[in-house]
């Protein structure tokens, strides 16, 4: 339990021992500790999955679902596996990726009930991706205010979930790569390889909308 | 892992320094990794080059990391707690998304997922396979009636109340082949017997009181044939 005499003395101890102290209280169904985890925590979740779900009212209801599930499984935390943040992110990957299957389902309907009705696949994928029709060879991108880092933006939304949680938890939560095998479960080599593939594939959609990839810290 | 366009084949570095490019940007690399980054990245074009995309990569991503795209709130907190009360009172009202779905809908989100000419491919197979099991049952030889096979020892004359019957003591010294000859002469069969005193129960065709007299005569005159007496006081002798 985290109490005004557990609080002084987590505040002596190391980061590790005070998550541990933290999760041993949620453990213990201490609702003053699961606030503080809440409010220390969850807006760096938050931020992540907004990144990747795009919808406040999804992250929501995601962040709710890696806090329930933190609750019924404190016990399980070993802080000698590692830090609380790569536990915490590791349950955030994995609804994350549930939640971008549930939405990949879904849009595979809206997709079917499209081509019934004779919306075109490309004309699908240009609407969904925030282009509409002003790509960066057309005169009305400018019309339309597009930047250069606005065709980063659509080329990262381009990429594979695996890919895109890679990218995110490098340059947004900005873990080590180390952090991101334990968070997604994969071997150290995977994270870099899958890096080098996000990269490849950013570099090719850019080419392919009419940028070279290493034009854009020039032409910023 | 190989990466190609390698401008700097010869450098054995090449290959890890350029995986480690994007932590290197984000500054979580170890210090001997940095200092390994730094050397190599003075003498190579091309990772400087991808050093470049993976910087416009961070600095995209910056934005993201101190703008509040999503912020926590009592609201939202409350929520989770509802939830809590909810799962620990025993009335699980979880988001219905950590539901796992039941059979059913598992199959018709299944089928659903199943493309078109897959699903007719495995209804045509299931099809078949019904039928040719249907087959095989009609087409089974029915199984054997009850009475088809019988051993000689667990034969059981039918008994007919209504006919009559007597009991007859053989002399010790009968033969078999002389009892059936008995046996054939009055239509008559042994329905029971022998009893410790080496009685038997004879079972007669003829149901007339005259044709009973007559067999019962012929049977005594019989000189292996040692009793004959009608059972059931049957006998008008």
């Amino acid at each position: 339990m985290i109490h005004t005499t557990g609080q002084t003395k987590a505040a002596a101890l190391g980061e590790q021992e005070c998550e541990a102290v933290l999760m041993q209280g949620i453990a213990g169904k201490d609702r003053q500790a699961f606030e503080r985890l809440y409010y220390s925590y969850s807006p760096r979740i938050g931020n992540f999955l907004m990144k990747l779900l795009k919808s406040p009212e999804l992250v929501d209801e995601v962040v709710s679902e890696v806090m329930m599930t933190v609750w019924q499984n404190a016990d399980r935390f070993d802080s000698a596996q590692g830090k609380l943040s790569t536990w915490l992110f590791g349950i955030a990957h994995n609804k994350a990726l549930k939640a971008l299957e549930r939405g990949r389902r879904h849009r595979l309907e809206q997709v079917l009930e499209t081509e019934e009705s004779g919306f075109g696949e490309d004309e699908w994928d240009d609407a969904h991706a925030g282009l509409g029709y002003a790509g960066p060879d057309n005169p009305e991108r400018t019309v339309l205010g597009w930047e250069l880092g606005d065709i980063l933006l659509w080329a990262l939304d381009q990429l594979t979930p695996e890919h895109r949680i890679v990218v995110e938890l490098t340059m947004t939560v900005q873990c080590t790569y180390q952090d991101i095998a334990l968070i997604t479960g994969c071997p150290v080599n995977t994270v870099k390889t899958r890096m080098f593939n996000a990269r490849k594939k950013l570099a090719e959609l850019l080419i392919k909308r009419g940028y070279s990839p290493y034009d854009i810290e020039e032409a910023r | 892992m190989t990466h190609s366009n390698n401008l700097e084949p010869n450098n054995p570095d090449h290959d890890v320094v350029i995986e480690l490019l994007p932590w290197y940007v984000n500054g979580t690399l170890n210090s001997a990794e940095q200092a390994r980054v730094d050397r190599h990245l003075g003498s190579c074009a091309e990772c400087r080059q991808e050093l470049l995309l993976y910087r416009q990569l961070d600095r995209q991503r910056s934005a993201g990391r101190h703008a509040a795209d999503w912020q926590p709130s009592p609201a939202g907190f409350a929520n989770i707690l509802k939830g809590i009360d909810a799962l620990e009172s025993g009335n699980d009202t979880r988001l219905s998304s950590e539901k796992t779905p039941g059979r059913l809908a598992t199959f018709s989100t299944w089928l659903k997922e199943t493309p078109r000419p897959v699903f007719w491919f495995m209804s045509l197979e299931t099809l078949a396979l019904t039928a040719l099991v249907l087959l095989v049952i009609v087409r089974l030889p029915p199984p054997p009636e009850e009475h088809l096979f019988q051993t000689l020892s667990n034969e059981r004359p039918p008994v007919n109340a209504s006919l009559p019957r007597l009991s007859i003591v053989f002399a010790e010294d009968i033969t078999e082949r002389e009892i059936r000859g008995l046996l054939q002469s009055q239509h008559g069969q042994l329905v029971q017997g022998p009893s410790m005193l080496g009685v038997y129960t004879l079972q007669l065709a003829a149901a007339s009181e005259h044709k009973l007299q007559q067999a019962m005569n012929q049977l005594r005159s019989h000189p292996k044939v040692k009793l004959v007496e009608a059972v059931g006081g049957e006998g008008r002798q």
